[in-house]
């Protein structure tokens, strides 16, 4: 049976909470948003004490399943003010299943401001002083955990970004080889996490024997089906070779590739960051790098991956399709080593890779540093480092920073930046940027691999509604958006194997009912918060300045997209 | 008869010149290069067309994989 840990901060109490039976199958997103709804005042201060920081594994945690293991992490966001859930891959969820733990939740304030640890084993969970760790960067940081509870553990973590409550702060968690790199990026929950005091939560699976499978003979059919049809998927053949950064040519080609500030959607160097550059540099460099690697344990896909510098060294893994457009093309830098100094560095302090390319991409359009300067664009990160104003402005993200320096085009929903895909030439991602629950989030609705033409406003709204629903039934399983492919002929999968390991009934309509509710709650959260249909909007210049490479505006009808949450 | 610009922006990446007859769609042009639409991106003069889109003499085709994003 799983258990619920409830983490008092202003006491330092730790209590387990049984999962009952009936509520067995609400897990990851579904769980961080039903609490949320339940437990948390929409409209508390987000660094008071009645905000809660929740993680919740998924269904699958704990056994090999591939892309089975996401981490979701929720609360309500510093940087949106609405119900928030980011979720990453890596071994904490696996840690987690393993453990038995369904989900944590930290509640309350630290009474003295203290920093500290929270550190669960099979034996034992408690609070440990962390001051030593103060101000310390994510992989130091990591490496000192490792020292302090062994070399196996699985970390939940926040940089000096977090500490310091920055609204594009993230929390990074540790990959299968440890590496604090999968980011719960979003939304500003490092800078919550930070708020509680919390510098890593350390889970130790040393003896422990979680997930109880009910059914150990199913699952390991179901698991083997599923294997065969990701290693016969074409398409997921091309993310285990080129990575997600195999998306260049496709957004560049429509149009969609943030460039400039998302003033264009074509980069004149995107070739030298593409899929295919990617591959090309990081196997003829060699040494530490890797073009595929897995980032959470049993995935088949292996679309993450090591980039080394010319000596071999690796310099970040992973370097993936967001980051490249965010930091790279939306701020004109077409050099993939550039690109991946600045995603190490936006990780090494603890910040969303997104968030950050807006934020240097708005200052390259005030002018700070010129589009393009990627040395630039690093003493950017140096400011941050030095937590100088400009530094503390930065890392609050691409609105606060476009606010600050004045500038016009600042492409972002309900305070959050876009990911990187123009809205004008992939419009059903526009639609799910406007209507989301979470702000401009792709991975909330992602449309664009999906038979509707990208420049047309017809069927969007249905589009991105199938895949918002879609989405966030992956994000209640705890699976990876990726695998989704590999469920299409055989979407009853998805409950046979959450029926296999928890005994209890489960079917894909089942699964499909659990987002459509969810969705339904983090809406009615959000306007208990005080947001309405009325902020269901891009930025006004999406709809008024023409993306010269697609040329298109962004022109699906408001009043379509405010049917989209009236589901069947 | 109509001649379509085709660019591969696949590993092969190669230009070619297909001719279609004047009724040809995205469709006919699919069944040509023997490729099919679950898996490649067809973008035609910059923007992507379904199978039962039109083709017009001298359209630009480019095709691509088709990806998720990251």
């Amino acid at each position: 049976m799983s258990k619920l840990i409830r983490v008092q901060l202003g006491t330092g109490e730790i209590k387990e909470e049984e999962i009952s039976k009936d509520a067995v199958l609400l897990a990851g997103r579904a769980l961080t948003s039903k609490l949320l709804a339940e437990e948390v005042n929409p409209n508390c201060d987000v660094f008071g004490k009645n905000n809660k920081l929740v993680l919740a594994s998924g269904l699958y945690a704990g056994t090999t399943i591939s892309c089975g293991n996401r981490i979701s992490i929720g609360g309500k966001s510093p940087l949106t003010g609405t119900i928030k859930e980011s979720n990453a891959g890596g071994n904490v969820a696996y840690k987690m299943g393993k453990l038995g733990i369904r989900a944590i939740v930290l509640e309350g304030l630290p009474k003295d401001g203290s920093l500290q640890i929270l550190h669960i084993s099979n034996e034992k969970m408690e609070l440990i002083p962390a001051e030593e760790y103060r101000e310390m960067s994510v992989y130091p940081a990591a490496e000192k955990l490792r020292q302090q509870f062994g070399d196996k553990v699985g970390i939940s973590m926040i940089g000096p970004t977090g500490e310091r409550r920055s609204l594009a702060s993230g929390i990074a968690n540790t990959d299968k080889d440890g590496r604090p790199s999968r980011y719960c990026g979003r939304g500003g929950l490092g800078a919550l996490m930070g708020s509680k005091g919390i510098k890593a939560i350390v889970l130790d699976d040393t003896n422990s024997k979680g997930p109880k499978t009910t059914d150990k003979a199913a699952l390991k059919k179901i698991r083997s089906q599923l294997n065969k049809e990701i290693l016969s998927n074409e398409a997921l053949g091309r993310f285990t070779k080129y990575g997600t950064a195999g998306m260049v040519d496709i957004t560049n080609n429509l149009g969609a590739l943030p460039t400039r500030n998302f003033s264009r959607g074509s980069f004149d160097l995107a070739e030298e960051i593409n899929g295919n550059k990617l591959h090309e540099v990081i196997t003829q460099r060699g040494g530490e790098g890797n073009p595929t690697h897995a980032c959470m344990p049993g995935c088949v896909i292996r679309c993450s991956n090591a980039y080394p510098n010319d000596k071999g060294k690796e310099v970040v893994a992973p370097l993936e399709y967001e980051t490249i457009g965010l930091v790279g093309s939306n701020c004109g830098i077409g050099d993939l080593d550039a690109i991946a100094e600045l995603n190490y560095r936006c990780n090494n302090l603890g910040l969303d890779t997104i968030d950050m390319g807006g934020a240097i991409a708005v200052a390259m359009e005030a002018g700070v540093v010129p589009f393009g300067d990627g040395q630039g664009a690093l003493k950017l990160m140096d400011e941050i480092e030095e937590n100088s104003w400009l530094g503390r402005i930065l890392s609050s993200g691409g609105v606060r920073t476009g606010q600050v320096l004045g500038v016009k085009r600042i492409p972002a929903v309900k305070g959050q930046i876009m990911a990187a895909y123009d809205p004008r030439a992939v419009k059903g991602l526009g639609v799910t940027y406007a209507t989301s629950t979470m702000g401009a989030d792709h991975t909330a609705g992602q449309t664009v691999r999906m038979p509707i033409e990208h420049h047309s406003a017809k069927g969007q709204v249905e589009a991105s509604r199938k895949a918002q629903i879609t989405n966030t039934m992956h994000d209640c399983i705890g699976t990876c958006l990726f695998i989704n492919g590999a469920f299409a002929n055989n979407p009853e999968w998805l409950g046979n194997l959450a029926e296999a390991i928890h005994g209890v009934p489960c079917t894909y309509e089942e699964l499909q009912a659990i987002a459509k509710k969810t969705l339904l709650l983090e809406r009615d959260f959000n306007q208990r918060a005080g947001f309405s249909d009325n902020d269901d909007r891009l930025p006004e210049f999406f709809y008024i300045e023409e993306n010269p490479d697609s040329k298109t505006v962004f022109d699906v009808p408001e009043e379509e997209m405010r049917h989209l949450f009236e589901f069947d | 008869m109509k001649k379509i610009e085709v660019k591969w922006m696949t590993n092969k990446r190669k230009e070619e010149t297909i001719e279609l007859t004047d009724s040809a769609t995205v469709q006919d042009l699919l069944h040509e290069l023997d490729i099919d639409h679950e898996n490649y991106l067809i973008v035609v003069n910059g923007s992507n067309r379904l199978p039962d889109y039109q083709l017009s003499d001298g359209d630009r085709i480019k095709i691509l994989h088709a990806m998720a994003g990251g």
